[in-house]
């Protein structure tokens, strides 16, 4: 039973009068979301994989202490006195968090790319937008608000991720985090926010302009598979296995012209290996001694990229959605 | 009525590539009429009110409603409209109520708990209001249509087809409603119909559009005397059909 406090707070505000329309389509967007399954599916697999990872962290950090506890043991019992030091003590703190970014960077995308591509698809087929185009409210607004919902689903899925993440590096007997840990963690998260908000455009783009549903989610799998495979193997010239090692490579070694060209040109604009890279700095996948600001500033080239990409898609979905033809649009299944 | 043009289209054409949906139209709808759009299939009726809505942009030609040009102030023609498209569709997952005040809060209405409730007793449509409407039958639903366009007080209803689909209670409830909202709000009514014995019970001023042309357009009144020999509008309509 809700509580009448609660109750009343939720009349004052359905009460509430002449809302910004922009406000009134995101409110509607984050409640469709939010009675959508892959919404739940989406915050059970990133809470899911945030405990996995750690796990896996927790589980590498064990089994190592305990073979080089019984290496000790056999070396003393032959002899010998001088032993190395234990390797654990030079994991980086985060280390047990870098497998993260691998899920944020596969799965976390591509189920965003589904939440951007439910918003739009479910409108038309309603056939509820000749209704909303019918409003005064101009079609940037519908999109802005749109948006806007889905910024901030995205935004709660990958917060509470953000929480469970912190939470369970405690409860786990891992190495304890500083707040540098903590704000390398945090910023992780929002680089990562943006970085599946790229594909939600994607995903609400093609729901915009392609003809059929399956067609609507086809077409941003394929630019998936382009922006979280093919680019960074042009760019590395790394097989795609290789790729998932969440570990930084600085000087991959170039397989003969056509990659040194294709790593020439596509490096700056590749955006899935500069995610890889990032988070592999920020999560400490590599010892790094350098500070968090200072991997960012290092790192701005990344930023810049990822804001012109994000700013053209969204100019691209404004397109898109001015040129939609409401009267003579049927979407197939 | 009076003599304020509440519609007037200038030259307005829409061309779909080669095919001219809507040819050089000129039309002016004064304000209190209940204009019956009558013409066959594909005659270019439903061009015409998207582009009255702002849906759709016109090729050439100007449109302008309640003063405004339809193009270029679209924000301000929609303040000023309201429209039940052919086949309406909601969110059938939400309420009768929750669809009504999401499209009431698009359209800026201050108080839309009241109004809902206003709204829906001058339909005389009271009681549904937590039902969804996918558990909705056709005429219910184009009550409900009828609901969201009237929400927010337009002075011009555009009305595309919307005996389609209805039995003839639906029909004849319907009928009553444009009269009424025609007497008691004031409201001028655009109705794109091809039901000419509806035409002849609800209208005030008849249009007739041929193949993106309109070839004729007067006063009910004044039609019936004029075709006096025609013993119906429907012979009427065919007469001009057949002349054309």
């Amino acid at each position: 039973m809700m509580k009448p406090r609660l109750r009343r707070y939720i009349f004052l505000w359905k009460k509430r009068s002449n809302m910004n329309p922009l406000f009134v389509v995101a409110i509607s967007e984050i409640k469709n979301l939010f009675k959508e399954r892959i919404f739940y599916l989406l915050l059970g697999v990133f809470i899911f994989m945030t405990l996995a990872s750690s796990f896996i962290g927790w589980s590498t950090y064990t089994t190592t202490n305990a073979v080089y506890h019984a290496s000790v043991i056999f070396l003393h019992q032959n002899g010998i006195s001088q032993v190395p030091p234990n390797p654990v003590l030079s994991f980086p703190a985060l280390a047990s968090f870098r497998n993260i970014i691998i899920y944020m960077f596969l799965i976390g995308s591509l189920l965003a790319i589904v939440i951007g591509n439910r918003s739009f698809i479910r409108e038309r087929k309603s056939g509820a937008l000749q209704l909303l185009f019918s409003r005064p409210i101009s079609r940037s607004t519908l999109l802005l608000g749109k948006i806007a919902g889905i910024c901030i689903v995205l935004f709660s899925i990958i917060g509470l991720t953000a929480i469970v993440s912190i939470i369970s590096s405690y409860l786990l007997p891992l190495q304890h985090l500083g707040t540098a840990d903590i704000i390398r963690i945090l910023v992780f998260y929002l680089y990562s926010f943006f970085y599946i908000l790229l594909f939600s455009l994607i995903g609400l783009l093609f729901a915009i302009i392609a003809k059929s549903e399956s067609l609507a989610l086809f077409i941003p799998v394929c630019v998936w598979v382009g922006i979280s495979f093919i680019m960074p193997e042009l760019v590395t010239g790394q097989t795609p296995t290789a790729l998932l090692n969440p570990v930084t490579i600085d000087n991959f070694q170039s397989q003969g012209s056509f990659f040194s060209l294709m790593q020439q040109f596509l490096t700056p604009v590749s955006l899935g290996w500069h995610y890889t890279s990032l988070g592999s700095q920020l999560l400490s996948a590599t010892v790094d001694t350098r500070s968090t600001v200072a991997i960012l500033i290092a790192s701005k080239n990344n930023f810049i990229v990822l804001a012109i990409t994000l700013i053209s898609s969204y100019l691209l979905c404004f397109s898109a959605l001015q040129k939609y033809d409401v009267q003579s649009d049927v979407v197939n299944e | 009525m009076n003599n304020k043009s509440v519609i007037d289209t200038q030259a307005l054409t829409k061309k779909y590539k080669e095919f001219v949906a809507l040819e050089s139209l000129d039309l002016t709808v004064y304000s209190g009429e209940i204009f019956g759009f009558l013409g066959h299939n594909g005659a270019g009726k439903t061009t015409t009110v998207s582009i009255l809505t702002t849906l759709l942009l016109p090729t050439s030609g100007t449109a302008r409603v309640c003063g405004f040009d339809v193009a270029k102030e679209s924000i301000e023609v929609k303040k000023r409209i309201g429209y039940l498209p052919e086949n309406v569709k909601f969110y059938d997952n939400l309420s009768a109520y929750d669809n009504l005040a999401y499209l009431a809060n698009l359209s800026g209405i201050h108080h839309p708990r009241k109004k809902i409730t206003e709204t829906l007793e001058f339909l005389e449509f009271t009681g549904i209001e937590n039902k969804k409407l996918g558990e909705f039958s056709k005429g219910m639903r184009q009550r409900i249509g009828i609901a969201q366009a009237i929400l927010h007080d337009p002075q011009v209803l555009f009305l595309d087809e919307p005996t389609t689909g209805l039995d003839p209670m639906g029909i004849k409830k319907l009928r009553e409603t444009i009269i009424k909202l025609n007497k008691e709000k004031d409201m001028t009514i655009f109705m794109n119909t091809h039901l000419l014995s509806e035409v002849a019970k609800t209208c005030t001023t008849i249009g007739v559009l041929n193949h993106g042309k309109l070839i004729y357009k007067d006063s009910l009144e004044n039609t019936l005397k004029r075709f006096h020999d025609e013993a119906s509008l429907e012979e009427i309509y065919f007469s001009m059909e057949k002349k054309k």
